[in-house]
């Protein structure tokens, strides 16, 4: 049996709302902190997840995960995210500032619960979180 | 666990592979059609590693980033002949002067790419 593994990457697109507003900070210090990201309404962003997951290839489909499953956690993981306003509706941002880095740890946390439960034996090996085509943030 | 933020900047820069050693003939023969003065849209891709500030929530500051980026990369180089900039504009050879360039500013920078056309792509990765 071939026990190298390989990686699987898949991409999901979402849409979603947010701003940067740290409640204990006054309005100055969060003007400093995040300038024209602390607005009272923020702004929205085409966010684009991009998942890589490893694992040994299955002899019988010869794939390491079917595509359809990997669309189905992305689709999971993002799902409450897609058309929300992160700030107002999402209740790990409530406290939490929605920054592109907090949201890649967030969705890291939602891929890696996925994963366990329905594919215990592949990993997680990276994420990448496309806040615009020219700034993302990459986890490994 | 390790975090990384990319920020990729366009510089036009036009340049020619030449070593200044050789003759024309020379370089024209090592270096083909590279030796004739030409231009790209260079996609230069920046990445710093760290971890996140506790107080604002963010890798670095994306308008310190972005300032740091334009006054050491986009402004001295943008719409410039490279080769009256840099000894070499291999992209190799960019990657490694941009990186020089930008840790004394960025010191958490771990990576420069460099998107030099749609099939050229070139990479320095900190090494220390």
């Amino acid at each position: 049996m071939d026990t190298r593994t390989a990686v699987i990457a898949r991409r999901r697109l979402f849409s979603s709302a947010h701003l940067y507003d740290q409640k204990k900070f006054s309005r100055e210090e969060n003007l400093a902190t995040f300038g024209r990201c602390h607005t009272p309404h923020g702004h929205g962003h085409n966010y684009v997840l991009e998942i890589f997951v490893e694992g040994r290839i299955d002899e019988r489909t010869k794939m390491v995960i079917d595509l359809t499953d990997l669309d189905s956690i992305l689709l999971t993981v993002t799902d409450p995210l897609d058309h929300q306003h992160l700030n107002f509706d999402v209740a790990e941002f409530k406290e939490k500032v929605p920054t592109t880095e907090n949201i890649a740890l967030y969705l890291r946390e939602k891929v890696r619960i996925e994963l366990q439960t329905r594919h215990p034996s592949l990993k997680l090996k990276r994420l990448r979180l496309f806040e615009t085509d020219d700034l993302w943030v990459e986890i490994e | 666990m390790k975090m990384q933020l990319t920020r990729e900047v366009t510089i036009r820069g036009i340049h020619n592979l030449e070593n200044p050693k050789l003759s024309p003939a020379e370089n024209e023969s090592l270096y083909g059609i590279c030796y004739g003065q030409h231009g790209h849209h260079y996609k230069v891709r920046v990445t710093i590693e760290g971890k996140i500030d506790s107080r604002s929530s963010l890798l670095m500051d994306r308008d310190a980033l972005d300032r740091i980026l334009r006054e050491n990369l986009v402004d001295p180089l943008d719409g410039k002949d490279l080769n009256r900039i840099f000894s070499n504009t291999s992209g190799e050879a960019l990657a490694i002067a941009i990186y020089d360039r930008l840790k004394g500013p960025l010191p958490n920078l771990v990576r420069v790419g460099i998107q030099e056309t749609r099939k050229n792509y070139f990479e320095y990765q900190s090494q220390s």
